[in-house]
């Protein structure tokens, strides 16, 4: 395979084993150069570990591999949704759809202590942050920041929904750009939790509200910005008419 | 004798004051990453330092995409949500405005402080008391 | 790898859901997911897809020795097979509980129902029978595959064409394809199974999909053809509960479905010739 470029060749599909060589711009300079999901440091050279797209951002100067997914790897600092299964002595065992179960500590939430513990049911969702995800170790959850602070990590109540959607669809409606999810809020009032494990769970007044949030996010996997407002719209008038 | 030895030392008593929270913390980082250096040291080969200064690693989409904070909630469905939220979206403060930073910075907001302080609460909750007492109701409560 | 479990969470959206008559998906009670049948360029082969459920059947035949209970008669046999790329508690090699009741229920509907006149398919009695062996293939689990295995096993069975055969006295001539044109199986009738989710106070929901299947307390499964006759009847669950009227009206559903499925079937069959004639 012919070695291509960086910089000549954002944007272009790339396949596990090809090889990529930095532009001469970045060659030279000194600044730190962030590789993303999908590639690797080999050597002195950078390899591509998944087949998809490679994009780019400029500071930091950042490469990673764009990709169709649908089963998730931990990655350190996501936020994720994953479901209670067990609680063994003062941790609770909670699947994110990884290989392997995570931790999460029962003190590892806001204000709790040794004697003030949270009170979470075996079946019950928690959003929380990967603070450790290695592939030769467990993962473990937090739903606390480094202050012990509230961020909006937590246990998820029982009354939403939850559902799962393709991994490059959670990066699509989190992406800043994309307005799916501010439109919808503009039209009805409901809470949601986006976890990048692929699992969304979502809450609003009604039964019926909810599972039609949770059809109109998850049929907009293949949409672009004009079809997911038309769709908005759509659904603002059918609410309208409920 | 390097540097480090010369450095002031704060008391420990005056770190766990409330008001020396940050720069505790800001103390206890720099000892931490004086201590990895000091244990790794030895390990640290000087192509590991040539290489590996050039790239990061950085395992996580949410990183590199500038994603948002996957919690939201809109039109009241959860107001503490909403708060976070408005905090995550905010911009920094203007630094020229003394004034308003301080009052960002304060523990206590003058607003808290208003609220906390006036006493049309506290004459309300008197008022409602004795109004129950005579058997009366107020007509928010009455549903 | 262990399946992710079912969240409170989900779990109570579908039954409250279920209760007004509102499905996860949009659907309603008694409305199939979006079926596609397609046909590969082999004879025999078929792809069923049940809204994001996918299963493929391969039928392939070999000469063999007929039974000696059944002398006049040949074989068919049904092999399924779970792929772990379907679902993350697929194992490679092992069926589990969830894929020897595929299996047997594909068995019941097909096999039991005598759709396939195995008599025809006797070279020579006591001596020699075609076997026809039905591989089906689950390449992705999104809830009912028993439905989806049916029609992609029948619809691979419909599609598949043997060689053909001469006698010259006792010896036995197998032509080869390009010698002379294949013959399709003798199909009696066009057996299919529709299967409802069972949720408390007896409401049946039609074409379940995977989390309405794990939140239900049962499942009812029939097997019926386009002549409205039923084939196979089986009710699992833990201690589930349902009336004859609700038995019986899903029957009419299932019977009407039936009639449209085995229509669909037909026609994507002759679309599928008439696309190798023009070819």
């Amino acid at each position: 395979m012919a070695e291509k470029s960086f910089s000549t060749h954002v944007n272009q599909i790339y396949l596990p084993g090809d090889s990529v060589t930095l532009s001469k711009t970045d060659e030279i300079s000194t600044v730190k150069i962030v590789l993303g999901p999908g590639l690797r440091k080999y050597g002195k050279q950078i390899l591509v570990t998944k087949s998809g797209v490679l994009r780019t951002k400029a500071s930091p100067a950042t490469y990673w591999i764009d990709c169709h997914h649908k089963r998730y790897v931990p990655a350190r600092g996501d936020d994720v949704i994953g479901v209670v299964t067990n609680k063994v002595g003062e941790s609770y065992k909670v699947n994110i759809g990884s290989s392997e179960e995570a931790s999460l500590s029962s003190i590892a939430f806001p204000g709790a202590t040794k004697k003030n513990k949270p009170n979470i049911q075996i079946g019950d969702l928690v959003f929380a942050k990967l603070l450790i995800a290695s592939i030769d170790m467990e993962p473990e959850l937090v739903c606390v920041n480094s202050l012990g602070e509230n961020v909006g990590l937590g246990v998820l109540s029982t009354s939403g929904f939850l559902f799962t959607v393709p991994l490059h669809h959670i990066r699509k409606l989190l992406n800043p750009e994309c307005t799916l999810l501010k439109s919808l809020g503009k039209a009805l009032s409901f809470e949601i939790a986006v976890g990048m494990n692929g699992k969304i769970w979502i809450k609003a007044k009604s039964v019926k509200q909810t599972i039609a949030l949770a059809r109109a996010i998850s049929i907009s996997e293949h949409m672009n910005k004009e079809e997911m407002n038309k769709l908005c719209r759509k659904f603002v008038d059918r609410q309208a008419g409920f | 004798m390097g540097p480090q030895k010369k450095r002031l030392l704060l008391s420990k008593n005056l770190l766990e004051m409330k008001f020396m929270k940050r720069t505790k913390e800001k103390t206890e980082k720099e000892l931490e990453d004086e201590e990895r250096q000091t244990t790794f040291a030895n390990e640290i080969t000087s192509a590991m330092l040539s290489h590996g200064s050039k790239f990061l690693m950085e395992s996580s989409y949410s990183a590199c995409e500038n994603l948002c904070f996957g919690r939201m909630s809109f039109k009241g469905a959860n107001p503490e949500i909403e708060k976070i939220m408005r905090r995550l979206t905010e911009p920094p403060p203007p630094k020229e405005n003394s004034l308003l930073q301080g009052e960002k910075d304060a523990d206590v907001g003058a607003e808290e402080v208003s609220r906390t302080m006036s006493l049309s609460k506290t004459v309300s909750r008197k008022f409602a008391k004795q109004s129950l007492k005579r058997g009366f109701k107020r007509p928010a409560d009455d549903q | 790898m262990k399946e992710t479990p079912l969240s409170i969470c989900e779990k109570q959206t579908v039954i409250q859901g279920v209760k007004e008559g509102q499905r996860v998906d949009g659907r309603s009670l008694s409305e199939q997911r979006k079926t596609c049948i397609t046909f590969g360029t082999e004879w025999g082969c078929c792809q069923v897809l049940l809204g994001n459920t996918r299963v493929m059947a391969q039928v392939s035949c070999s000469v063999q020795v007929p039974k000696s209970s059944r002398a006049n008669e040949g074989m068919l046999f049904i092999n399924v097979e779970m792929s772990t790329m379907a679902a993350e508690h697929f194992e490679a090699g092992r069926l589990g509980q969830q894929g020897i009741e595929v299996n047997r229920l594909v068995e019941r509907c097909i096999k039991d129902s005598r759709c396939i006149d195995l008599e025809s398919l006797c070279i020579l009695v006591e001596e020699q029978a075609w076997e026809v062996r039905v591989d089906i293939h689950i390449l992705n689990h999104e809830g009912n595959l028993i439905d989806a295995a049916t029609l992609a096993a029948l619809g691979a069975l419909c599609h598949f064409k043997r060689p053909d055969v001469t006698l010259d006295g006792r010896d036995v001539i197998i032509h080869q394809l390009d010698e002379r044109d294949p013959v399709p199986l003798t199909i009696l009738h066009h057996p299919l199974t529709l299967s409802f989710a069972l949720f408390n106070q007896g409401i049946c929901v039609l074409d379940p999909t995977n989390l309405e299947e794990r939140s239900a307390d049962g499942k009812l499964v029939m097997g019926l053809n386009a002549y409205r006759e039923l084939c196979t009847l089986q009710i699992s669950g833990d201690g589930v509960f349902i009336h004859k009227e609700a038995v019986i009206s899903c029957a009419n559903v299932a019977a009407s479905r039936a009639v449209q499925m085995v229509e669909m079937l037909k026609k994507s069959l002759a679309d599928d010739a008439a696309e190798r004639y023009s070819a």
